[in-house]
């Protein structure tokens, strides 16, 4: 069975590193990642990953406008997608659970366990 | 009891009075006028006994001179005298007609009286037919002279009689004109001392009314001046059913409408959303059990006892919505019945406003601190993980994320802490007189190793001029502006420090050659954590608090800060200090001066 391949997007250059290294050497994936939601749609539509990672806050188009974007596309409609965010606040939640994503992940996060989380909630099979 | 009452009581009671004293004067005139009129009958009655008794008299003696002479002269004199007595009688008859006892005694005259006149015609018929003849003349006269004597008796009696009605009737009038004279004054002083106290009661009452109905006005005047000093809250009165009674100017300012185009024909529905109105009604027809809707959706919590608080959204009259804390209650009358309802709202606009921010603000602090958090704690698990003991290289990288992340947490913190002691006023500046210069010179050399590093020249502009302030907060707002400009400046180009003499202030400048603000987030840069929606700053390592921290800097010292910048032009930030030939001397440094003198 080939590896899983995860986008991930993230405006933080340290947690995209420290991320990725946790999905690549703890995961065992396939890792692609972008700096910011336009790099992400543009690579999300030409690598079709198994799933995406994808940060809340950042400019330009944030992490909520993104995912709409990959809705809107039908090549990349069905790539299941988590949110990895630093927003914890309650009314933060209510709002990314209302948005369809398959699931929310918060910073920090313990980077041995990333993708056993990630793969909770997609349902991947270690 | 009322002043019209007491008006109706005083002159009711001074009209009986009145009424009174008028029908006694009028029974006391009356029987005056009897009794006089009694008194004078009286007196015709004594005049007509003694005209009665003079003509018997009279014909007694005229008889007897014609029985000595035989003369008839004597006789015709006689005769016209008695021919008086029957008219005197009847008179008499008429006068006593109201006094039974002289009835009595004219019973009895007039018998005595005929007799009198029979015994007169027959001694006269004996001395025409038989002539003198003395012994029969002298038994005649004995006869005349005692039924004479009983005339005189009876006459003497009835005088008695009309004697003592006269007194009797004298003693009358005398004692009603008396009672009259008494009454009259007496009842005219009560009733004129009624109608005076009736006068001074009114006027009393009329000046308590007076002064009742000034104090109300007074009243109504400092209420009506309360309720219009209230002009940061709406104050709406309404009666029972709605109508709105009172809409103060702070009411008027809130919402737009005038207090004419509201009192008397409105009900506060106007001022509220639909939507609200129709969800609060159905929360409250539930329980209720019955539809509660319109105007008793304000009222209806209120009416059963207590107050209704509650948070609302009022309509303006030009659409815009207004949020609102209302609080409504029950006007109650002297009965305890419901009057009416008040109804008294503060705008919370500005409240949820600062709430919202301050949520916002708590939730970007959050992400912040959580953002290099995440690298560190990713960083660190990793290692410990051992996931990094077969590369060296990448435990290596991992170290450093950690490190610099630390090193950005210990800056954010700080600057957390630093925005949060000015603006709780904790920072006490202590302004002194500087050269410009030399701060610039200072700042300038505390951020050469980051230009040198970046490859950006700085470069001082200055003038010799003094400025007063806090030294230590102007080389902190000048490295933050410097740290800025160096980080957004590319490679071989210059940051430019000047500080020059403006009117009576400094103007401190930082001018880089970067490629500048859009015009549109001039004014953002110095909002709290305006770098989240730029990744620009945090790219270069800033927390996102150095420029409000500037600003506020600055504007503890009296001073202004802002940005001019244009795409591709770079950015200059400005900021104004008191010029120190501008601040007055403090006594005791002038005390100093002259001592050192």
């Amino acid at each position: 069975m080939p590896a899983k391949r995860v986008l991930l997007i993230d405006d933080e250059d340290d947690i995209r590193e420290v991320a990725r290294m946790s999905l690549e050497m703890v995961g065992g994936w396939d890792v692609i990642t972008a700096c910011s939601g336009i790099e992400g749609l543009e690579k999300a539509a030409a690598e079709r990953p198994d799933a995406v990672l994808l940060d809340v806050m950042m400019p330009v188009l944030d992490g909520p406008s993104t995912f709409a974007k990959l809705q809107e596309n039908e090549a990349t409609r069905s790539i299941p997608v988590i949110l990895l965010t630093a927003k914890v606040q309650s009314a933060d939640k209510r709002r990314f659970a209302e948005l369809g994503v398959a699931g929310v992940l918060t910073k920090p996060f313990d980077p041995m366990l990333l993708p056993r989380h990630v793969s909770e909630i997609l349902g991947w099979k270690e | 009891m009322s002043l019209s009452a007491k008006l109706n009581a005083g002159f009711a009671g001074a009209i009986v009075l009145s009424a009174f004293i008028g029908f006694v004067s009028y029974h006391s005139t009356a029987t005056s006028f009897e009794q006089a009129r009694g008194a004078r009958d009286s007196l015709q009655v004594l005049d007509q006994l003694q005209a009665l008794l003079a003509t018997v008299l009279e014909a007694e003696s005229a008889g007897r001179a014609f029985r000595l002479t035989g003369d008839e002269t004597f006789l015709d004199a006689c005769n016209r005298t008695v021919e008086a007595i029957p008219g005197q009688l009847t008179e008499l008859r008429r006068l006593t007609l109201d006094s039974t006892a002289q009835r009595a005694h004219l019973n009895d005259l007039e018998p005595a009286v005929a007799a009198k006149l029979a015994q007169l015609n027959r001694s006269i018929d004996q001395r025409r037919r038989h002539g003198f003849e003395p012994a029969v003349q002298h038994q005649l006269t004995q006869e005349g002279a005692a039924t004479q004597r009983l005339i005189r008796t009876i006459i003497h009696r009835m005088r008695s009689e009309e004697q003592r009605l006269l007194d009797e009737r004298a003693a009358s009038a005398e004692r009603a004109a008396r009672r009259a004279l008494t009454l009259i004054p007496a009842g005219s002083t009560v009733a004129l001392l009624m109608i005076t106290l009736a006068l001074l009661r009114i006027r009393h009452d009329l000046r308590e009314r007076q002064s009742a109905d000034r104090a109300l006005r007074e009243s109504e005047a400092s209420l009506q001046s309360v309720l219009n000093a209230a002009t940061e809250v709406s104050i709406v009165a309404t009666d029972s059913r709605g109508i709105i009674t009172v809409f103060n100017s702070g009411a008027e300012r809130m919402l737009g409408y005038s207090a004419e185009e509201m009192i008397g024909k409105r009900t506060p529905e106007i001022i509220h959303l639909p939507s609200e109105l129709e969800e609060r009604g159905r929360q409250l027809s539930a329980p209720a059990g019955r539809p509660i809707r319109g105007f008793e959706v304000f009222v209806y919590e209120a009416r059963q006892g207590g107050h209704d608080l509650r948070e609302w959204t009022y309509v303006r009259k030009d659409g815009r919505h207004v949020a609102v804390s209302l609080v409504v209650t029950t006007a109650r009358d002297a009965n305890g019945e419901i009057s009416g309802y008040l109804g008294i709202a503060i705008d919370i606009t500005e409240r949820r406003m600062v709430a919202k921010m301050k949520d916002e603000f708590i939730s970007m602090v959050s992400h912040e601190l959580r953002t290099p958090l995440a690298s560190i704690r990713g960083a660190l698990g990793l290692m410990a993980g051992g996931v990094m003991d077969k590369h060296p290289d990448k435990a290596r990288q991992m170290m450093a994320v950690a490190v610099s992340n630390t090193e950005r947490l210990g800056r954010l913190i700080d600057d957390i802490l630093e925005i949060e002691r000015l603006e709780s006023g904790s920072v006490v500046m202590t302004p002194q007189s500087r050269p410009a210069e030399d701060l610039l010179q200072q700042a300038v050399a505390t951020m050469r190793p980051m230009a040198d590093n970046a490859r950006v020249e700085l470069r001082i502009d200055g003038t010799a001029t003094q400025v007063y302030a806090d030294p230590d907060r102007v080389l902190h707002t000048l490295t933050n502006l410097i740290d800025n400009a160096i980080k957004f400046s590319p490679p071989n180009s210059t940051v430019t420090v000047a500080a020059q003499r403006q009117g009576s202030e400094i103007l401190f400048k930082v001018q880089d050659e970067g490629r500048g603000i859009p015009s549109d987030k001039l004014e953002a840069v110095f909002e709290r954590l305006a770098q989240l929606d730029s990744s620009d700053s945090r790219e270069k390592g800033g927390t996102g608090l150095g420029l409000p921290i500037c600003r506020m800097i600055v504007q503890q010292h009296g001073g202004r800060i802002w940005a001019e910048s244009g795409e591709g032009r770079g950015t200059t930030f400005f900021f104004t200090l008191p010029a120190a030939d501008e601040i007055p001397t403090a006594p005791s440094e002038e005390r100093k001066r002259h001592n050192a003198g």
